[in-house]
């Protein structure tokens, strides 16, 4: 499971494809490269905060496309920055998904924190997650 | 469906316009509603990357778009929309346009059978010469039910590859192209995207083939007038003339086989011979006409009536207590009647007229008007099947498998036997005209009792239940004004299509059995190889033995479900559930078909890009370099701290949200009221600062929650404020530059932000609300979900433009307090009043934004929503949309380049209004910026431009090597292929010396 940066998908934006061995581990990755986009090193980041997230979507797209975005939110109204997501759930009931995860972090400090660029909405351009062989994956580009 | 990666981007080929414009002409993508407009020179051309290509040509294909899609020259990939795209969408109702409103029935085979209103329909490669008269059925997938819309564009076009065949198992069948979408329960799918364990919708009933009725008088004025005479209506009181000049105003004092009223006529009639009734109150001298029914029956008899140009009365409901004898003995019950009254004496005698019964129909003779006996087929099933509605009994299983035989009852006096038989054996005959057979009428025992008028006798015909039968009732005729027995008759008509085509599978089985046994395969391996759903062992058994039953009949047993649990497969009124059996990819040359359809509104608005609403504001000061450069490193600190910048950076100002509110709806003009700014900045701003009938009931809570506490703050990316210098050489226009307040040596402040996370939210908002109604609800069928979009006339649509509007506010406060601190910070560094120094705005413009405006299209003025990702408005000189004090000039247009290479001031001409008054917006990049940031650091660049004199600070080090000049096109280049298209002209160049980067 891990998550890596795109050069020449987005060329305004950030693009990044994360992958994992279950949906689950694919939703952290994804999760964690978006903050990775705003901070440079994610283990500055300490965990002493700790927020339950939800989010639902009637696919696995949607859902992890509301997740994102809701991390793009927490930043902006909590100013709460990630560098770990634990105890994620996704499953589906009557044809809806759902996901909870615990985020930890802190609040975001620019003194303390190498920030980078500003994440200010999740593209639906491009936007994929699929079943590869050993797990998941998806693509997303970051509105910069 | 359409939203991969695509790897396999082709390079288009282009039409050259002009030395700066290139045109991709519509052939090179389906589905593109105008070509393509490249602004650019052959050098940026062949720069751009080729997803610019593929976007902007996806913009074309939006729904309602004008002219062309066109691409600034500064155009790079961008999400939906490319940055630098431009699109105008026609905004007034009734001027339809090519692609009007999504894609309904795509692209079928010649013969796909088109559900018309009225129960007909039509073959789609019919319909070509006549399809603009027509009402198309669709499903509304919100309030689930078929409606009519009508068709705006009928399209033809070749195929020469292939038809995907998809046959459900009830047996239905339909050959549509590739990219035909079907709907299934996991929404609209392309046929190749189909699986074989896709539910699809159905809709069983599919009624009569249209043919076009003859103008033949059915009934005239003369009818009506004798008809008038018969039931005594005299012209005492006015009475006569009055009724006849409310048929006449209505436009049925004459009926015609092609009246556009006698569809409603033929269905109200059919109700009204089974649980209808019409009386004339001989003392009042006035007719009325009563209904019975369900609720929601009775409400679409209203609604027909009301279609008729009458008034509509309301529905009474009354308890009543009811005792019937019958055979089996005395029945008591308690029930609600519902009734409908439509109390006209006009409407009662046309409905006389046509041959409709009067008064008691038990104690009267009468037949089915011969008028309708000679109709066109599908006017005849209107009659029957709102007969039927009222009068015939609804499916039901007798041994919750197989259906009984359908009933039609009637009483009659026993003197009218004859007649009675007569009029079924009517209905009879019709029927048969649909190849339904039914029983001779026969009389019914034990429905006889004898009232005051005499003897009363019941008599009876009886629908064959027999499978083929029944299929051809529920499907050709059905139920009309009774919606429980019409869903009832899909199920049905579905539930025996598909045990039909079980039958005829084990049909098959058994003599496959039989020849294998023949053969010589032992029975062992007969039973293993055909074993499956609906073939038992028992059965493989019976079909080797030939001394068996040879009835491939479902025993109940084996069947797994019964007409019951079918019942849940109705998800909608007339619309069924069916899973596809199978789909077969076919080699195809021939023509294909496309209707497209239309309800109500035909107006896009484009999402994604219209809320960002970043802007650029242009400041002067009547400093010169010499003043500035002693202080410049201060200054730059200075507003480094004061004008927040980079992720998660807080405005000074601490509102409520309460507050935010006020602002998002007042825009800078709140600013100036509190103190930030001056009145003047008002009017050298784009619509004075703020966009009106912007309304914060329109954003959501989450919108609020994250912009806030963002105002005054510049956000990060490509966001700057930057100190500039006017070199006496970069002057192009000097007259302009004069107006517009520079002058050589001058140092001025450009800044570039927008409204931040808030705008973002409102968009992500709406992409959301857009993304879930517009497949269904207006049936728009776009190629990057980043291109979601509603109609603009829609509810979704103009909740948009609201909130937009909001969004564009915040981002004119944003920068009005961003002014305001600039101001401070310039008095505390040159301590003086910052107006001693100048410090005038010059304008202030937003990139992002859609916009309603007023353009000449082919020679008429028209309401256009134009909408600019990544461009620049820019006006020409005496236009309503330029604030008052730049009318003579045109609009200032500011363009940012990247932070080491220069801006540029330009102004807004006339010949700008081939591009919706749209024009670049800044240099575009040339690579990502994950590339930029492999190539260079931003430790070193910040070096590397403190040698050329610019002083830069940055809240990130990578975030500015993001930004490098070289991930830029070359700016000079961009500007002259807008300059050289004339779409605006070179005012002047400035240069940079101080950079706040976020």
């Amino acid at each position: 499971m891990s998550y890596k940066f795109l050069e020449d998908i987005a060329i305004a934006d950030v693009a990044f494809e994360a992958d994992g061995k279950t949906i689950e581990n694919m939703f952290e990755q994804a999760g964690l490269a978006l903050e990775n986009t705003m901070v440079k090193e994610l283990e500055t980041v300490k965990t002493t905060d700790k927020r339950k997230i939800t989010a639902e979507g009637k696919d696995t797209e949607t859902l992890l496309h509301n997740f994102l975005e809701e991390l793009v939110y927490i930043k902006d109204a909590e100013l709460l920055l990630f560098s770990k997501f634990s105890g994620t759930k996704i499953a589906e009931k009557n044809g809806k998904w759902f996901m909870e995860t615990t985020g930890l972090g802190e609040p975001l400090n620019q003194k303390k924190h190498e920030l980078l660029v500003d994440v200010k909405a999740v593209s639906w351009h491009k936007f994929s997650v699929s079943k590869v062989r050993g797990g998941f994956k998806s693509t997303v580009i970051l509105d910069i | 469906m359409g939203y991969g990666w695509g790897k396999d981007l082709k390079k288009p080929e282009f039409t050259k316009v002009s030395d700066v414009i290139w045109e991709i002409p519509t052939s090179f993508k389906k589905g593109m509603n105008v070509p393509a407009r490249i602004y650019a020179t052959k050098q940026i051309l062949d720069q751009m990357d080729l997803m610019v290509f593929d976007q902007i040509t996806n913009v074309a294909t939006l729904p309602g778009i004008l002219k062309y899609a066109y691409c600034m020259p500064d155009g790079h990939s961008g999400y939906g929309f490319p940055i630098g795209g431009v699109a105008a969408m026609d905004a007034v109702e009734g001027v339809i346009s090519p692609g009007g409103i999504g894609f309904d029935i795509n692209c079928l085979h010649p013969d796909s059978k088109i559900s018309l209103s009225n129960g007909t329909w039509k073959k789609v490669s019919d319909l070509e010469h006549e399809w603009e008269n027509k009402r198309v059925k669709f499903f509304n997938i919100e309030n689930k039910a078929v409606e009519n819309a009508t068709p705006i564009m009928f399209m033809k076009r070749m195929e020469d590859n292939s038809i995907f065949e998809i046959v459900t198992e009830s047996g239905r069948k339909i050959n549509v192209t590739a990219e035909h979408p079907i709907l299934t329960q996991r929404g609209f799918i392309r046929a190749d995207n189909l699986k074989e364990t896709d539910n699809v919708y159905t809709q069983p009933f599919s009624g009569v083939e249209y043919e076009k009725p003859s103008d033949e008088v059915i009934v005239s004025y003369v009818d009506i007038e004798r008809i008038l005479d018969v039931i005594g209506i005299t012209n005492s009181g006015n009475a006569r003339v009055q009724i006849l000049n409310t048929l006449k105003r209505v436009g049925l004092n004459e009926i015609r086989y092609n009246s556009t009223a006698l569809p409603a006529i033929l269905k109200i009639m059919g109700f009204v011979f089974g649980d209808g009734c019409i009386s004339i109150l001989s003392k009042i001298k006035k007719g009325m006409t009563a209904f019975y029914g369900k609720k929601e029956d009775l409400e679409t008899i209203k609604e027909d009536i009301k279609s008729l140009g009458f008034k509509a009365q309301n529905i009474f409901s009354r308890q009543r207590k009811h005792k019937i004898e019958t055979y089996y003995g005395t029945s008591e019950f308690d029930f609600t009647e519902h009734s409908l009254l439509k109390k006209s004496t006009g409407f009662a005698a046309l409905l006389i007229a046509l041959g409709t019964p009067h008064g008691i129909k038990t104690s009267q003779p009468y037949r089915i008007p011969k008028w309708i006996m000679k109709a066109p087929l599908w006017q005849k099933r209107l009659f029957l099947a709102a007969f039927f509605g009222a009068e015939l009994s609804s499916p039901k299983t007798i041994n919750a498998y197989n259906f009984y035989m359908h009933q039609l009852n009637m009483n009659k006096l026993e003197i009218l036997k004859e007649n009675g038989e007569e009029f079924l054996n009517d209905i009879r005959l019709l029927l048969s005209e649909f190849c339904i057979t039914s029983t001779y009428p026969t009389i019914v025992e034990g429905n006889q009792y004898v009232g005051k008028k005499g003897k009363t006798i019941g008599l009876r015909i009886c629908i064959h239940s027999n499978p083929d039968n029944l299929v051809k009732l529920y499907e050709n005729v059905g139920y009309e004004y009774n919606k429980e027995k019409s869903n009832l008759a899909c199920l049905a008509a579905n539930y025996t299509r598909l045990k039909e085509s079980i039958k005829s599978h084990r049909s098959d089985i058994r003599t496959l059995a039989l020849e294998m046994y023949k053969s010589g395969e032992r029975p062992r391996d007969i039973r293993a190889a055909l074993l499956q759903e609906n073939i038992s062992k028992n059965f493989i058994n019976h079909s080797i033995w030939p001394d068996r039953s040879n009835n491939v009949r479902l025993p109940a047993a084996s069947i797994t479900f019964a007409f019951d649990e079918f019942k849940k497969n109705l998800i909608g009124d007339g619309i069924v559930i069916d899973k596809i059996k199978k789909i077969e990819q076919h080699p195809y040359k021939g023509f294909v078909y496309d209707i497209t359809i239309n309800n109500e509104n035909h107006n896009f608005i484009a999402n994604n890009i219209i809320s960002h609403n970043c802007g650029m504001r242009l400041v002067t000061t009547n400093l010169t370099l010499k003043d500035v450069q002693p202080k410049l490193k201060e200054l730059v600190d200075k507003l480094f701290q004061k004008v927040p910048a980079g992720v998660g950076s807080e405005g000074f100002l601490k509102l409520t949200k309460d507050e935010f509110r006020k602002v998002v709806e007042e825009g800078a003009e709140w600013c100036v009221k509190k103190g930030y700014g001056w009145e003047e900045d008002l009017q050298r701003t784009e619509l004075y600062g703020r966009c009106k009938d912007a309304d914060a009931k329109k954003i959501s809570q989450k919108s609020v929650d994250r912009g806030y506490s963002q105002i005054g703050t510049l956000g990060s990316g490509n966001h700057y404020l930057e100190i500039q210098h006017v070199k006496p050489e970069n002057i192009i226009d000097k007259a302009t530059a004069k107006a517009f307040g520079i002058f050589p040596d001058q140092v001025v402040i450009m800044f570039h932000c927008g409204s931040r996370g808030f705008g973002h939210q409102v968009a992500t908002d709406y992409l959301n609300t857009f993304l879930s109604v517009m497949e269904s609800k207006y049936k728009i069928k776009i190629l990057d979900r980043e291109l979601a979009c509603a109609p603009f006339n829609s509810p979704e649509g103009q909740d948009y433009f609201t909130a937009m509007k909001c969004g564009i506010n915040m981002s004119f406060a944003n920068r009005q307090v961003i002014l305001h601190r600039i101001r401070e910070v310039f008095s505390d560094v040159f301590k003086q009043p910052a107006d001693k120094m100048g410090l005038q705005m010059v304008y202030d413009v937003a990139h992002n934004r859609g916009s309603l405006e007023k353009h000449l299209v082919d020679g008429s003025w028209r309401e256009v929503i134009v909408h600019r990702k990544g461009a620049t408005a820019c006006f020409g000189p005496n236009r309503t949309e330029v604030p008052k004090i730049w009318q003579s000039t045109g609009q200032p247009v500011i363009i940012g380049g990247s932070m080491e290479t220069g801006s540029y001031l330009l102004v807004g001409t006339d010949k700008a209004a081939e591009t919706f008054f749209s024009t670049a917006h800044g240099a575009g990049r040339t690579m990502s910026r994950t590339k930029a940031k492999g190539l260079w650091r931003g430790e070193q660049l910040v070096k590397d431009m403190q040698k050329k004199g610019i002083y830069v600070r940055t809240v990130s080090f990578p975030g500015l090597a993001e930004e490098a000049g070289g991930a830029y096109k070359d700016i000079d280049s961009v500007i002259n292929a807008a300059d050289l298209a004339g779409i605006s002209k070179k005012v002047t160049k400035l240069v940079p010396i101080g950079n706040v980067k976020g």
